[in-house]
């Protein structure tokens, strides 16, 4: 793969791909990490890759880097101990921000799997066959980890609320 | 109430509203990155080719020992005058400073060209040293390392929140990701909205006006309020040249203050530096990229670059 190609995806999709990490990891230097893995290996592998389909290539790389990090010992122990991902909020609208915060800190709560088609599905807008090709996963596993990632959060939430 | 799919739909905003970006700077990370693990890979290749490229250098510098003519007729690096240092804060018996000196007895130095240098203390993690008060943002320069008590002025408040991601902690309160908790944060006496102080590591470290994530001006401020360098003595161009009449000095930050528009609160990149030395000692840098001036907001002003040329001429 050349520099302008390289550039051109950067552009393009590099954003996605650091905030999908964030909000897998909740550490900005972390997702900065994966960002900086996940490109690298675009530029060195040069995989072949079909025009359309290069954000969902990358966005897969870094879940997986994002699962490996995740599954690390330290990283448990770093991250699920750190305080809460932080929103900036405007004055009058502190509600919004504890409420979108709260939503975070759940989403990083869930199991992995959940996790994935939870990100891909609501934050990237992927459909469910669009993830079942990515994760190579049967379209009904993925419908059912949807509704079974919507029902723990509700869980995760609702036991915040309460305490 | 809002249903967990009503929230979850939200998350693109609630992705935008991190304030994260993959800038140019994580870019040329990657790019490093990618090549020195090429550059391991071509190794071998390398260490072939290294009794070739050996032999090359030694030529390439016997020729340019050979022929002194080629070599370039720029100034010296001894002649290059700069904003010196000093310590900031009550001067001692005996020291001066440029405005102690007698109007007119010190000229704008012509065609020097001071190197850059940039005073802001450098990032850590993707994010420079900071403190956050209500809304405004102070990043630490590299000098002076401690300030003494006559320099400080009101107190602004104390650090409630220390984090590593300033940028989300939000704007209300004092945040830092290097002064503790607990610290007490000053105004710099006669400084206040464009230096702060605060004690890190034992000493009281000067704090500069930036603009930081998103955020710049508060309220009706102006460059001149995040500034406040109509006392200054020197102002030194990189790569261009040193004014050290006190007079020139104001009469550029004038024009500066006064013509500058804002352009925006993102940084950009720069490899040139405006530095300002003000009348208390201390060193303020704007960083420079073309005609724009970059410090809290960025800022054009095709003004003050001329009138700086013309001061030279």
């Amino acid at each position: 793969m050349d520099e302008q190609q390289f550039e051109a995806l950067y552009e393009k999709y590099a954003n996605d791909v650091l905030r999908v990490s964030y909000f897998y990891l909740g550490d900005r230097q972390q997702a900065e990490d994966v960002t900086q893995d996940v490109f690298v290996r675009l530029l060195q592998n040069a995989p072949d890759l079909v025009e359309g389909r290069e954000k969902a290539w990358l966005l897969k790389v870094a879940l997986n880097r994002c699962r490996d990090l995740w599954r690390a010992a330290w990283v448990k122990r770093v991250v699920l101990g750190s305080p809460a991902m932080e929103l900036a909020p405007a004055p009058d609208n502190m509600d919004d921000h504890l409420e979108k915060q709260e939503l975070m800190q759940a989403i990083r709560r869930l199991p992995a799997d959940f996790r994935d088609v939870i990100l891909l599905h609501y934050y990237q807008g992927y459909g469910i066959s669009e993830i079942a090709e990515m994760l190579r996963v049967p379209e009904g596993t993925i419908s059912s980890r949807l509704s079974r990632g919507r029902r723990k959060l509700e869980e995760i939430l609702k036991e915040r609320g309460a305490q | 109430m809002k249903s967990v799919e009503e929230r979850l739909r939200a998350l693109p905003e609630l992705a935008e509203s991190t304030g994260l970006q993959a800038d140019e700077q994580l870019k040329r990370k990657i790019l490093r990155a990618a090549g020195e693990k090429n550059g391991r890979k071509g190794g071998f290749a390398l260490r072939r080719l290294a009794p070739a490229l050996c032999a090359l250098v030694v030529l390439v510098g016997a020729v340019a020992a050979a022929l002194p003519a080629l070599r370039p007729a720029g100034p010296q690096e001894t002649d290059v005058h700069l904003i010196d240092s000093q310590p900031a804060g009550q001067l001692q018996p005996g020291e001066k400073r440029a405005l102690d000196v007698p109007q007119g007895s010190i000229s704008i130095k012509s065609a020097r060209n001071p190197s850059y240098r940039s005073i802001w203390a450098p990032m850590s993690g993707g994010t420079p040293p900071i403190i956050g008060v209500e809304g405004r943002y102070y990043r630490m320069l590299t000098n002076p390392t401690s300030i003494s008590g006559s320099l400080l002025g009101e107190a602004l408040g104390t650090v409630d929140t220390f984090t590593s991601e300033p940028a989300l902690a939000g704007g209300a309160g004092i945040c830092s990701n290097t002064v503790n908790e607990g610290e007490t944060v000053y105004a710099v006496s006669g400084m206040r909205g464009a230096l702060a102080a605060a004690n890190v590591n034992g000493q009281m470290r000067v704090f500069q006006r930036v603009s930081f994530g998103k955020s710049a001006l508060v309220g009706r401020e102006t460059l001149a309020d995040t500034l406040r360098a109509d006392s200054a003595v020197a102002l030194e161009l990189s790569g261009v040249a040193t004014v050290n009449d006190p007079a020139a000095a104001r009469r550029l930050v004038g024009i500066l203050t006064q013509n500058a528009q804002f352009l925006g609160t993102s940084g950009g990149e720069s490899n040139q530096s405006l530095l300002i030395q003000l009348e208390n000692g201390i060193v303020i840098q704007m960083a420079v990229n073309g005609e724009r001036l970059i410090a809290c907001g960025t800022w054009a002003c095709p003004e003050f670059f001329d009138a700086f040329q013309e001061a030279l001429q």
